[in-house]
């Protein structure tokens, strides 16, 4: 197998199974050759892996070395590795900075707020995708809409307050857990690929809609669920403004305004902000080592559907 | 055309189980939550474009009609406007195709059985998990002007900037870290699609003396095109929403980096210290309902179009 | 789930409905038990809320503390937020009827010809959102000359934390010293300093530019120093908004130039430094002088810890020494009380606690601000420039209203975000600009 050229896109393509066969051509190489089976480490692609993790790595273990400085330090040598390491910043920073509870809240909240989303997603998805519901052709448009309402932040706020549910957990949860997005879409997607006759099944042999969506549905549809839901998570985590807007109480903010505001606070003293920034990202890295596996299966399922 | 007669409308069918009552209630309160706090805030935003809502209690909201539509358009704001608007499709289009790129060029690595594909895979996605204000503070860490790695390194190479403050080549370096944030996601979308091309076709096409660029193009590339309609479309359409984190990079005042959605905020909520502009969040609102127009309709071409090339390949 | 009707799930929507309608209502109504008479003592929640600034913040903290020793029924919770998000958090409580004390943006009244012009917090006091204060006791304690400049139609809606004053620069005295440079009066002086300066390999200013407005201060000073008086600063708003003369005037361009001046007498890079970093700077010798506010002397001092000394001088945009004699300064952050606050009786009570003599004296000692009091011990820092503040005489932002019609160019009016390297024109190219932004709303 030949490559034109070095970079990574003219790479072939093998799907899993074959061992990695390709060796890096010298530039100037024009015609194919006969497909060989050679044994050679595929040198460039590990080089090119190498840089990738450079590139998305290197930034984090930058902060850490940040994190690690007293701000004297820090003023003296932006830049260089620390030699006289101190956690005093992570302690400064987690007395400062309330983030215990600023984590806790994000976690509740996006928890929260995906969890109904996707919810949601299924209650109203699956009917539409089979048809059971009427008005078959307008949901789909409805379902797109979803996806780039405009900016209602101004009256999102007013419906909350009026509703008094301002400045409440449960208000912020209900109005991120409507932020499904592409859920819908991708949800209705996935269900057409399974077969009707499972539910006709289920049904003759007397089981109801709900029971049906419960025992049956959720689990086939898991690998589509799954990303739905960490779709949403993602964007509730990262939300900010309605966060700032739907909250005032401190101690109910998430992760991303509790942040911002002690950059805010203490925009100069970097060791300390990059040591808040540490507290805030460690347990989302090691949360995330546990959950990337689902989340690759999920969405290969829902994708493949 | 087969992929249009797919994508039909859902056709009715015999609803197989005992009770309609189940499926219409979950149905109906999975709706009602939609409507309630999705569409009727999106529909009363259109409402309040029209008026000089501003958001205080006991300042009465008069009707003025299309006169916000009209502030938009005078003369006076057309440089601030043309402005945002230049900002945010440079931003949507140059984010989204460097992100497609990336995105394609790494999954087409990470697809092949490398070692240890699995923990880079996990390193790829691992951004989007940070967050914005995570990965914000990161890169004004890398950024800062005043000796941060980034200018160390121009030092090195004999010049300096002043990152972020520059207006040049501000909203160039936050497309780039959010091309960096928003990668994963696009990864595991392609590698999905990736996964679902059948092997045999790769191996038929090399068998008849396709070059791995032919391959490409011809076996890989249309087969996933869905993926990519999918990609572009979410990509184009989240830039466009975007500003959470050029907000958290580059301030609200920062004229170059200054998109549509910024301004509705800063037009409804304020955010420039230091300026006496006060706006009604009325005005705000026009923003936000022109802003969904023109997603609205970029959207919709660039999925008319994607759909088109789809069916064609 | 048995089969329900439609009709029966119709009428539980509805009564669901209806039963949230209620309770919400109820609870919104039931809210505002904790206000009591001003008699008694104050207790319960008082919530107060400040845009954050580093010595301030712990200067009310500081008086919150001695007012719950005082007063221990009463909990106070502060928030400070920052001010880039601090309208938006604002407007939501004040909606909301979740605060009691806030910071009010602004307490003027634009003149005729700028109808329409007027801040929020403007709005908010004459429409009946904020508290009236002119009979309370505590405002007699604040200086009437003060007082007069927040007036709004002889009513008194805010209690003046204290004044600051904007239009200086700090300067590090031992690289004057070493220099042999004096403390320069007028423009042709300034440009003198600034080159020996420069000969000498130091940066003459340290500005912040990536939040834009410090740089706005030195737009401020050389609005000063050409238009030195009051009447002459009123009198060009009044030129400008009737169109009588253009942004693009010579004289206007040339605040930009001079501007322009202090920008390329700047650090490298400054329009990406924050201006949070700036003490930092000065005080590691890196620029001779910053154009700051007196607010934020103390973080200068902290920074500084005794390093060198340093002076505060007005920041001498203006041909002549006469125009460079005073500094002017701003009313800081001005605490009013919301109608719908939950807690009046306890907000009346902190704003009675505040003024007291002897909480205001350490407060403005720890926020860094000049004394809105008559007969206050003020800081030895204050005292060495109390001959540029002899007078209490306000810059051109409290004569100038912008339009809300105009674009973003003309908000100053004079564009200094629109010169390089803050922007991307020459002040020519910026005060087109402006021009354009400003004409066109007309």
């Amino acid at each position: 197998m030949t490559m034109t050229g070095s970079s990574r896109r003219a790479q072939t393509s093998r799907t899993d199974g074959e061992d990695g066969l390709a060796a890096l051509p010298p530039p100037s190489s024009a015609a194919p050759r006969p497909r060989r089976r050679r044994r050679r480490a595929p040198v460039g692609a590990y080089i090119c892996l190498v840089l990738l993790a450079a590139v998305f790595l290197l930034p984090l273990l930058f902060l850490l070395n940040t994190a690690l400085k007293s701000d004297a330090d820090f003023l003296a040598d932006p830049v260089g590795i620390v030699t006289e390491p101190r956690l005093q910043n992570f302690v400064d920073a987690w007395v400062q900075g309330h983030f215990g509870s600023y984590i806790l809240n994000s976690i509740v909240y996006t928890l929260g707020g995906a969890g109904i989303g996707t919810v949601i997603t299924m209650l109203v998805g699956f009917p539409v995708a089979r048809g059971y519901i009427a008005g078959g052709r307008i949901w789909p448009i409805v379902f797109a809409l979803l996806l780039f309402l405009p900016n209602s932040l101004i009256t999102q706020f007013q419906l909350l307050l009026r509703l008094g549910l301002y400045d409440s957990r449960l208000g912020y949860v209900l109005m991120v857990a409507v932020g499904v997005g592409v859920g819908p879409l991708l949800f209705t997607g996935f269900v057409k690929s399974l077969p009707i006759e499972l539910d006709e099944a289920a049904a003759i042999d007397g089981c109801g809609y709900g029971r049906y969506l419960v025992s049956f549905a959720l689990p086939l549809c898991r690998p589509a669920l799954t990303t739905i839901f960490i779709l949403q998570a993602v964007w509730i985590w990262n939300e900010i403004i309605l966060a700032t807007v739907l909250l005032a109480d401190q101690e109910k903010f998430p992760i991303t305004v509790g942040l911002f505001a002690f950059k805010g606070a203490y925009s100069n003293q970097w060791g300390l902000l990059a040591a808040a920034t540490m507290i805030v990202a460690v347990p989302l890295v090691v949360g995330y080592i546990f959950i990337q596996r689902y989340l690759v299966n999920g969405v290969l399922g829902a994708v493949k559907g | 055309m087969t992929a249009r007669a797919e994508r039909a409308a859902p056709v009715r069918t015999r609803f197989p189980f005992p009770r309609r009552g189940a499926v219409r209630l979950t149905f109906g309160l999975g709706m009602l939550m939609l409507v309630l706090f999705a569409f009727v805030p999106a529909v009363a935003v259109i409402v309040v474009s029209f008026t000089d809502l501003r958001g205080l209690t006991y300042v009465p909201t008069l009707w003025v009609g299309i006169e916000n539509y009209l502030d938009f358009f005078s003369p006076a704001r057309a440089a601030d406007n043309w402005n945002a608007l230049r900002n945010t499709m440079v931003f949507a289009i140059v984010g989204t195709v460097l992100q497609m790129g990336f995105a394609l060029a790494i999954s087409l690595l990470l697809n092949r059985p490398l070692r240890g594909r699995n923990f880079f895979r996990a390193v790829v996605f691992m951004p989007t998990i940070l967050g914005v204000t995570v990965g914000g503070l990161i890169w004004s860490l890398i950024f800062n002007p005043a000796g941060g790695p980034m200018q160390s390194l121009l030092h090195a190479v004999g010049t300096q900037s002043a990152f972020f403050g520059d207006p040049r080549i501000a909203l160039g370096l936050v497309i780039f870290v959010h091309v960096w944030m928003q990668v994963g996601i696009s990864v595991v979308i392609f590698l999905a699609g990736l996964q679902a091309i059948p092997a045999e076709l790769q191996e038929v096409a090399s068998i008849d003396g396709a070059s791995a660029w032919q391959r490409f193009r011809n076996v890989t590339f249309p087969l996933l095109a869905p993926s990519l309609t999918a990609n572009v479309l979410m990509g184009v359409v989240n830039a466009m929403h975007s500003y959470q984190l050029t907000y958290v990079l580059a301030g609200p005042s920062n004229r170059s980096t200054q998109v549509l959605s910024l301004l509705v905020y800063v037009q409804a909520f304020g955010g420039e210290s230091g300026t006496s502009l006060s706006q009604s969040q009325g005005y705000a609102a026009a923003i936000a309902t022109l802003q969904f127009v023109l997603v609205g309709v970029i959207a919709l071409a660039t999925l008319f179009y994607l759909r088109r090339r789809e069916a064609r390949l | 789930m048995s089969g329900f009707t439609r009709r029966q799930i119709l009428t539980a929507g509805l009564g669901l409905t209806a039963a949230g309608v209620a309770t919400s209502t109820a609870a919104c109504s039931s809210g505002g038990a904790n206000s009591d008479s001003s008699a008694e003592d104050p207790s319960g929640e008082l919530s107060i809320m400040v845009s954050s600034a580093n010595a301030s913040d712990s200067a009310f903290e500081q008086v919150n503390k001695d007012f719950q020793e005082k007063f221990p029924d009463v909990t106070v919770k502060f928030t400070t937020v920052p001010n880039d998000t601090y309208e938006a958090s604002l407007s939501s409580r004040l909606t909301a009827k979740n605060v009691d004390i806030f910071v009010a943006k602004s307490m003027s009244i634009p003149p005729s010809y700028a109808e329409g012009s007027e801040e929020d917090s403007v709005r908010l006091a004459l429409a009946g959102g904020m508290l009236e204060l002119t009979d309370q006791a505590f405002i007699e304690r604040f200086d009437s000359s003060v007082l007069e400049t927040i007036t709004l139609e002889d009513k008194l809606f805010v209690v003046p934390t204290g004044l600051s004053y904007t239009t200086g620069l700090y300067y590090n005295k031992d690289i004057f010293e070493a220099g042999g440079l004096e403390v320069p009066t007028t423009y042709a002086e300034l440009q003198e300093v600034l080159s020996s300066l420069k000969d000498a390999g130091t940066t003459p200013f340290g500005i912040g530019g990536k939040e834009s407005w410090p740089a706005g201060l030195y737009m401020l000073a050389a609005v000063e120093g050409l238009f030195p008086s009051a009447d002459a600063k009123a009198d060009l708003a009044e030129k400008l908004w009737s169109n009588e003369v253009k942004l693009t005037d010579p004289d206007l361009v040339e605040i930009l130039k001079r501007v322009d001046l202090a920008y390329q007498n700047a650090q490298d890079n400054f329009a990406g430094a924050s201006y949070d970093a700036v003490p930092g700077g000065f005080a590691s010798g890196d620029f001779a002088m910053i154009a700051d506010g007196t607010w934020n002397q103390p973080v200068v001092d902290a920074a500084v810890d005794g390093a060198f000394e340093y002076g505060y001088f007005p920041t001498p945009m203006g041909d002549d020494a006469a125009s460079n004699d005073h500094l002017t300064g701003k009313v800081e952050l001005m605490l009013g009380v919301a109608t719908d606050a939950p807690n009046q009786g306890a907000a009346l009570a902190w704003l009675d606690f505040f003024s007291e003599k002897e909480t205001y004296t350490s407060f403005i000692e720890t926020a860094g601000y000049s004394s809105a009091q008559p007969d206050i011990e003020q800081s030895e820092f204050l005292e060495s420039i109390a001959a540029y503040t002899e007078e209490f005489s306000t810059p051109w932002s409290h004569y100038w209203f912008a339009n809300n019609k105009a674009g973003q160019d003309a908000a100053f009016p004079f564009n200094y975000p629109g010169v390089k390297p803050l922007g991307s024109g020459t002040p020519e190219q910026a005060a087109d600009a402006a021009q354009k932004a400003w004409g066109g709303a007309f």
